[in-house]
């Protein structure tokens, strides 16, 4: 599957992103989004899949200082 | 020439066999940006689309499209990065409207494929099974950065 993903993050300073990836963002994951370390805090299906594409919102917020960042 | 492996994995293009994308491959200029490289701006004539291979662009607007605040901060608004796999420009070739906002490259060595405007309604006009599929698959990733920017108003 191929997952179109739109990440936000909370409070609305930072601009997000959407990328096409092809792992399922998780609940908990970290991740870089440009100079800023993230957290997921929730990820919802924001249309039905079509083909092998889903289309996902995940919402993020800063990670903590400190711990390690993925991808 | 951009590979119909790499096609398949892009939304737009979902639901074309591989002949229909070895066509669409055929359209495809690859371009090379790096980091602070405009690639389209605000208000220009639009005349292609564009598939991020590599790499990552931001999304801006000039302050006088925005907020009051913004008004003052002569800075663009960074409305949103786009990375692998995502399509940027493809308003201009559903509607031939000028740009509504301005593409800067945000990383070095950012492949894109282009695909233009005349080339691409061509390829429509020739095979419209392909022009049906990739205007539904248009209007679907419209509608999906719809829902996320009804989402941001929540």
């Amino acid at each position: 599957m191929i997952y179109n993903v739109s990440y936000v993050v909370l409070g609305g300073e930072h601009p997000g992103r959407m990328q096409s990836q092809e792992s399922r963002p998780q609940v908990g994951e970290k991740m870089q989004l440009g100079d800023l370390v993230v957290e997921i805090v929730e990820v919802r299906e924001l249309m039905p899949p079509m083909g092998d594409f889903v289309y996902l919102h995940a919402t993020c917020r800063p990670a903590k200082a400190g711990r390690e960042a993925q991808g | 020439m951009v590979s119909v492996e790499f096609l398949k994995k892009i939304a737009l293009l979902s639901g074309l066999s591989d002949d229909e994308m070895a066509r669409i491959a055929q359209v495809c200029q690859e371009t090379v940006a790096n980091r602070g490289d405009v690639i389209l701006a605000e208000n220009a004539p639009s005349d292609s689309m564009y598939i991020i291979h590599e790499g990552m662009v931001e999304v801006l607007l000039e302050p006088d499209k925005v907020t009051p605040e913004a008004l003052a901060a002569p800075a663009p608004t960074t409305l949103l990065a786009l990375g692998r796999g995502q399509v940027f420009g493809e308003m201009g070739l559903v509607d031939s409207g000028a740009r509504s906002a301005t593409v800067r490259c945000a990383s070095d060595n950012t492949h894109l494929f282009a695909i233009g405007r005349a080339d691409f309604l061509q390829l429509c006009e020739e095979d419209t099974r392909i022009g049906y599929v990739v205007m539904r698959n248009i209007a679907r990733d419209l509608s999906f950065k719809l829902r996320v920017r009804n989402l941001a108003w929540k």
